[in-house]
């Protein structure tokens, strides 16, 4: 086999580049992917130099007061003169913040915990008693409405970012150990774990390759759609008013809405809430949309079904390792290539 | 005589699901010796399934337990492993192909990936990573480092010549060219014709018998000295069913392995196996030469059940059935397990089980025809 040539050899196709081309495929996840990208540069310019993006202090205030959207004041101003568009703009890095703290822990904890209880729950074994132990503590959780929970811990906690985001955390884990350990139990029983352990392959190289890899992408898929859903949650606590204070140096979305929603202004000058209500809308719906075309990007299936299909498209100079046999024609070949064998006749 | 491969003695295996237990496998006795080719018939739920999956112990247990018997494989009695010890012994002279070709290789990796994960087992095991099981009875520890720092490193190297253990130590790290090409040797091996393009595919894009063959790459590129085979060919169509089985044939010749076929297609047994095995609701009842056994049976059920295969139906007669239906194994009948549908059945046929005793006229040992009836003699022939 002499120097092969570069479409038939190692990997026929960058994941990067596969990347690009499901989401080009869809044109929903492809926006959702663009808003993500917007607004995590955005949350970090916010963080790094904020003079670029935020043209007044949370607190200053001006003479221009419940000033409708302007070019000075693009979401307007409340009451005291204070600028709604700085405000939001100051709040979006918490807010992102918090959304990934909070599913990410609760990934990270939940999703640990739930492979332990799938994987290992062979009853009368050490491990088995321990997953039994992870799911009745899960149903315990689960069984309180979470929000009432949370709400409950962090008045216990105390009041501020820190504390909420820890009492949301703790509501939150649990959900990720019935999600990942239900994908673990319908993946663990395949035919293929069987054969990988036939092969020599230990029990915990099995759960650590051939399980996680086919649990990871609903649980990466919901993971996304799940940040929407911890910012609504924060939103939700911070307007009840227990996790951010407003106004304040660091603003938060939900406890903007909270303020201006309690001091009655909201009623006659809309923008006040508006604004912090769509940087929220925005924000949940870049992550679902996002989310969405993550399955198709994780999963081998489709995501070869839409480079194929996308690279027929193509011209082959642009994309020349898509476009050869590798990608093509696998199928035909694999058929046709069959060893001679077919004409054989079987006595 | 050489020593068995292969040594399954008085095997019990049960199955407790609920209050219930089913007895899936009782007291079967089977030797497979090197290169030979050992064929499992049977109907569905007869348990040859079963016995194919606790060789290599991958029935889970619970449900499933091994009650009584051994199963020894190459000196080393594979009940008695701890289950933590099992991979070694599974990567290191078993290998499997399993019914389900569609699902048996991970969606989410491509072919090469599969095949190498298999053949890094062998290297590791090769390179002293991994241990491999040693046999015999004492189970070895296979949680102490690979020794090289210790006495018995430096014992070691005064016997190695110089720079063998850091040529041992290189190839530890195999590159992935290297891997590759190996990869591709069992491709080509198993008869596929553009491995180079194979390799990068996922499972899905391929059909069902390339699959079986990618499994049976897989199953071979361990090196095993068993190949337990459990039905390869049932999920394919019937001309995939051909090739693969072509392919399986020729396999025999060159790979240094013997296997064990189980199959509830008697074509298939005749075909590629030297001895056949017929087992009925979890006993084996016959056991002998191929040829021997479909020209004269020497058990009811075995006879009952050649009557019955299409390939001898005769174009004004109807096919040839067996009365009545399977036992439930929760409550097998007592003695011959057959007795309740058997012609000759008698009331010894009721007390103790019959014995795989060898029938009359045949060789004795291995090789031999042996029946589990106590009217081998009678049974007749063969229309």
């Amino acid at each position: 086999m002499a120097s092969p040539s570069p479409a038939r050899t190692g990997r026929p196709e960058g994941r990067l580049s596969i990347f690009w081309r499901v989401l080009r495929a869809n044109p929903l996840s492809f926006v959702g992917f663009v808003l993500v990208v917007i607004i995590g540069v955005t949350a970090v310019l916010v963080l790094v130099a904020p003079h670029l993006l935020v043209p007044y202090g949370p607190l200053q205030q001006s003479t221009a007061r419940n000033a409708p959207p302007s070019i000075q004041h693009l979401f307007g101003t409340d009451n005291l003169g204070r600028d709604i568009y700085s405000n939001v703009m100051l709040a979006l890095p918490l807010d992102l913040g918090i959304g990934f703290a909070i599913a990410g822990s609760a990934l990270l904890v939940g999703g640990l915990l739930g492979l332990v209880a799938g994987f290992y729950n062979t009853p009368g074994t050490l491990l088995g008693g321990v997953s039994v132990f992870i799911l009745r503590t899960t149903d315990v959780f689960l069984s309180f409405p979470s929000l009432i929970l949370a709400l409950a811990l962090t008045r216990v906690l105390g009041l501020g970012v820190g504390p909420s985001v820890l009492a949301i955390t703790i509501t939150w884990w649990p959900f990720y150990v019935r999600l990942v350990r239900g994908e673990v139990l319908a993946v663990k029983h395949l035919p293929y774990i069987n054969a990988a352990r036939a092969a020599g392959v230990s029990e915990n190289r099995i759960l650590l390759r051939h399980v996680v890899r086919n649990v990871l992408e609903p649980v990466i898929v919901y993971f996304t759609l799940d940040i929407g859903t911890v910012l609504v949650t924060y939103s939700t606590i911070g307007y009840i008013g227990v996790a951010s204070i407003y106004p304040s140096a660091q603003p938060e979305w939900g406890a903007m809405l909270a303020f201006y929603q309690a001091t009655g202004s909201a009623n006659i000058y809309p923008w006040l809430v508006l604004a912090p209500g769509a940087a929220i809308f925005v924000t949940v719906l870049a992550f679902s949309l996002l989310g969405d075309g993550l399955r198709d990007i994780l999963d081998p299936r489709t995501r070869r079904a839409f480079a194929r299909s996308t690279a027929t498209h193509d011209p082959p100079a642009e994309s020349p390792v898509a476009a050869g046999p590798a990608v093509e024609v696998p199928s035909a070949l694999a058929e046709g290539s069959s060893g001679g064998l077919e004409a054989r006749p079987v006595t | 005589m050489t020593d068995p491969v292969l040594d399954i003695a008085h095997l019990d295996i049960t199955y407790t699901v609920g209050a219930g237990t089913f007895y899936a496998v009782s007291d079967v006795s089977l030797k497979v010796f090197p290169r030979q080719v050992v064929g499992i018939v049977g109907e569905t739920g007869c348990g040859k399934s079963t016995l194919a999956q606790a060789i290599p112990r991958l029935l889970p247990e619970p449900p499933a337990s091994i009650g009584a018997g051994r199963i020894v494989f190459r000196g080393t009695d594979l009940v008695k492993v701890p289950k933590r010890q099992l991979p070694m012994v599974r990567g290191t002279g078993i290998g499997m192909i399993f019914q389900e070709p569609l699902n048996s290789l991970n969606p989410a990796y491509r072919v090469f990936d599969q095949i190498a994960e298999a053949i890094r087992i062998r290297h590791y095991r090769d390179m002293g990573w991994v241990k491999t099981f040693q046999g015999g009875d004492v189970p070895f520890d296979y949680s102490k480092p690979a020794a090289t720092a210790t006495v018995g490193g430096a014992l070691v190297r005064s016997i190695v010549p110089d720079g063998a253990l850091e040529e041992a130590a290189r190839d530890r790290l195999r590159s992935r060219s290297e891997f590759r090409r190996e990869v591709l040797e069992y491709l080509r091996l198993v008869r596929i014709n553009d491995p180079e393009t194979i390799l990068n595919l996922y499972p899905h894009e391929l059909s069902g018998g390339m699959r079986q063959r990618i499994m049976i790459a897989m199953a071979l590129s361990e090196k095993p000295s068993l190949l337990i085979a459990d039905e390869p060919t049932s999920a394919l169509d019937v001309t995939i069913q051909a090739q693969v089985l072509t392919l399986m044939k020729e396999l025999i010749d060159e790979v240094d392995a013997a296997i064990l076929f189980i199959s509830h297609d008697l074509g298939v047994i005749a075909e590629t196996a030297d001895m056949i095995g017929v087992m009925y609701a979890g006993r084996l009842v016959e056991f002998g030469p191929v040829a021997e056994v479909f020209q004269t049976p020497r058990h009811p059920y075995t006879k009952a059940l050649l009557r019955a295969a299409p390939a001898r139906y005769k174009a004004d007669g109807r096919l040839s059935t067996i009365p009545g239906s399977v036992p439930n194994l929760s409550r097998p009948p007592p003695g011959c397990r057959f007795h309740p549908r058997c012609v000759l059945a008698r009331d010894v046929c009721r007390g103790e089980p019959p014995p795989l005793a060898p029938v009359a006229g045949s060789v004795e040992g291995p090789e031999g025809h042996r029946s589990a009836c106590y009217f081998a003699e009678e049974v007749p022939g063969l229309p």
